[in-house]
């Protein structure tokens, strides 16, 4: 079965909460993971909010994803300090579900197939939503052109990948270093805790 | 990859056509009757709207490719003969036998030697092989452009592009971040590289066919080009060494490959080279007389050039093995577009340089009295060669100068030496701003410039993400080659 995972979003500079997360950790001989939202484009807030905080607004918010029963201890933990540390808890989720939106092309069979098959039997756990390859072939746009270039392959998809959040931000790794690939940010489904 | 006896086929053809030209049409009554004719000057007469033809095709040339794709590379040489056709028609049946001595003159003096020259390097550099397992350093990659920059000048930038596209691709596969070095590939190799030399760029190539001196963009663009080039080389290695810094440690090491190591292969090509180089100088510095083709000058220099030029790549053909060729993945087939489309471009330039060349006489004499200083010429030849073939633009321009200063074309040599009481400054400096507009600017898009969308095409192909159209202005040639090109204009122009 599946770790279940929340979302807890904390007010205060990223440095500062990196470091009191990591510490609480290793403290307290914890193996477990706080994935930060920074680090792995997760997608946990709007525009709007964006350009508030941009103006000052809003403060610095971290989005931390954190497993759950980890989330309580942190909570507690942050409560103790709140006299000497500028961090506070704004909210918690439990998510359900993580998703991101990908695009893709290629122009040879080779790394057409190698992309196909990445989003298209993705690793356990996970699913592919809209995946539907286009593949064309033009057999006079063989060899090289400077005035009329055509690809002899080509290959275009667009999809969506959803699933575990762990899984996600691990698959998530392995498909943006494919240069041909644009993937979107990963957005988050929740349940309340 | 199309047989090497299409190629020769190809040159059989031009060697035919050569000869029944030169040798049969060879007739001095109507020699002298079309010279007669050759002396009327159009370009006082003709409308501006004649000259609609040539954008038709120059704008089929920049939009076809991207809008409809699979249309224009089926049917592209249609639309360049339909172009043709549509001035070509009108044309010989208003002006017969001066039309005649037009089309004639724009094919024999500009036309066939420039095929003939792009289909000689083209055939030469497509048998040069560079290979080698290379890591992607900054400083390598930057090493590898700077010999594309230079190469570029002597084997052409189609040339230059073709053979070093592929070992930088290789150097950089295992690379996260690559887009940035093909676009300052492009930037370089494909276009500012080929600054200093007629061989260079196919404008410079029509500058020498209208009597403007071999070495004469050697030593009057260099500081442009050392200026622009220095920078861009600058800016990519401090941006090439920022990624690789941010790459480390994130690069996935592929399964182990087997080491090659560096070698070039074809050098018996760079024989063939020299042979190209020493000829095209030949036709610049000997003058043995001329003969009348229906009233055209031909020089037997030029002659003997082209014969020579289709001699050095035959002999490429013959001892380069084919296993080269195709570790180029080398085609005939841009050869073969460039000469459909610049069939078209030719046969519709003539209406836009005759009204050029007549300067404030013609209908353009706005155009003509609007373009005054050289810094005008660099922009404007430059932002036209960005969006339309740099070697028409260039051409167009060249008569815009010579229109307004009343220079004509057998006086070029007198009006560009420096020294001598005959110098003219002004044409000297507005024929500067003319040759680095066209060739420099010609990178600020895709359509440019010919090899910049061959160099696209290849690195999609190996997996490179290039940027869209618009993508590759707003992201790379608007914020970098803009701002380089504005610092030449206040140094230089």
């Amino acid at each position: 079965m599946n770790k279940e995972y929340c979302e807890v979003v904390v007010e205060g500079s990223l440095d500062l909460v990196r470091g009191f997360v990591v510490g609480f950790l290793e403290g307290r001989g914890i193996q477990g993971e706080a994935i930060f939202g920074e680090d792995h484009h997760v997608e946990n807030e709007g525009k709007f909010g964006q350009m508030m905080r941009l103006i000052g607004v809003k403060g610095n918010r971290v989005h931390l994803i954190i497993g759950v029963g980890f989330h309580k201890l942190l909570e507690k933990a942050l409560e103790k300090r709140k006299d000497e540390l500028a961090l506070k808890i704004i909210s918690e989720k439990k998510i359900s579900l993580a998703s991101f939106g990908f695009r893709y092309r290629a122009y040879t069979k080779e790394l057409g197939d190698e992309l196909m098959a990445l989003f298209g039997d993705p690793p356990k756990g996970l699913r592919v939503k809209d995946h539907k390859p286009k593949e064309t072939v033009s057999p006079e746009g063989k060899g090289v052109e400077a005035y009329a270039p055509l690809h002899e392959y080509e290959v275009k998809a667009t999809g969506t990948i959803y699933g575990p959040v762990s899984d996600v931000i691990n698959f998530y790794g392995r498909a943006e270093h494919h240069d041909m690939v644009e993937l979107d940010s990963i957005k988050l489904e929740y349940d309340e805790v | 990859m199309r047989s090497a006896g299409e190629g020769l086929l190809g040159i059989l053809i031009c060697v035919l056509v050569y000869a029944v030209l030169t040798l049969v049409f060879v007739d001095p009554a109507v020699a002298a009757e079309a010279a007669a004719h050759g002396g009327h000057d159009i370009g006082t007469e003709l409308p501006v709207w004649t000259a609609l033809p040539f954008a038709g095709i120059l704008l089929s040339i920049a939009l076809c490719p991207l809008l409809m794709p699979h249309f224009w590379h089926n049917h592209f040489g249609k639309i360049s003969v339909f172009w043709s056709l549509l001035f070509a028609v009108p044309f010989l049946f208003f002006y017969h036998q001066v039309a005649v001595y037009y089309i004639l003159h724009i094919y024999l003096i500009d036309y066939i030697p420039f095929i003939i020259l792009l289909w000689g390097l083209f055939t030469v550099a497509g048998g040069i092989v560079v290979r080698g397992s290379l890591k992607g350093t900054p400083a390598l990659n930057t090493v590898m452009l700077l010999i594309g920059t230079i190469l570029a000048s002597c084997v052409g930038t189609t040339g230059a592009a073709m053979v070093m596209i592929r070992p930088v691709l290789r150097a950089n596969k295992d690379r996260l971040k690559k887009t940035h070095v093909v676009c300052f590939f492009i930037f370089l190799v494909a276009n500012i590289g080929g600054s200093l030399t007629p061989l260079g760029d196919p404008p410079l190539f029509l500058g020498f066919l209208h009597n403007v001196p071999f070495f004469w963009v050697t030593t009057n663009v260099l500081p442009h080009m050392l200026t622009a080039s220095g920078i861009l080389l600058a800016l990519f290695f401090i941006l090439d060494t920022f990624y690789y810094r941010n790459e480390k440690g994130q690069v996935e090491s592929g399964p182990e490959e087997e080491k090659i190591p560096f070698k070039i292969e074809g050098v018996v090509n760079f024989i063939f080279l020299l042979g190209i180089v020493c000829l095209v100088l030949m036709s610049g510095y000997w003058k043995p007389g001329h003969f009348n083709v229906l009233g055209v000058h031909l020089e037997y220099q030029g002659v003997l050039r082209d014969l020579g030029i289709i001699t050095m790549g035959a002999l490429s053909l013959m001892f380069t093995s084919k296993a080269l060729r195709e570790a180029n993945d080398f085609s005939w087939f841009p050869i073969m577009e460039v000469a459909k489309l610049f069939a078209g471009i030719f046969m519709t330039i003539i209406p836009a340089l005759a009204i050029l060349k007549a300067g404030n006489e013609g209908a353009l004499s706005g155009l003509v009295s609007a373009v005054r200083e050289s810094y005008h010429y660099f922009w404007v030849t430059g932002a036209l060669s960005s969006f339309l073939d740099n070697a028409p633009t260039y051409l167009t321009f060249f008569n815009l100068a010579l229109g307004k200063l009343g220079i004509v074309e057998s006086a070029v040599p007198a009006a560009l030496a420096v020294k001598a009481a005959t110098a003219n400054p002004e044409f000297i400096l507005y024929l500067k701003a003319i040759s680095a507009g066209a060739v420099f600017m010609g990178a600020n898009t895709y359509i440019g410039n010919a090899p910049n969308f061959m160099v696209k095409s290849i690195a999609e192909e190996a997996g490179i993400n290039m940027p869209s159209f618009f993508g590759y202005m707003i992201k790379y040639s608007i914020p970098i080659l803009v701002p380089v090109f504005i610092l030449v204009t206040f140094i230089f122009f």
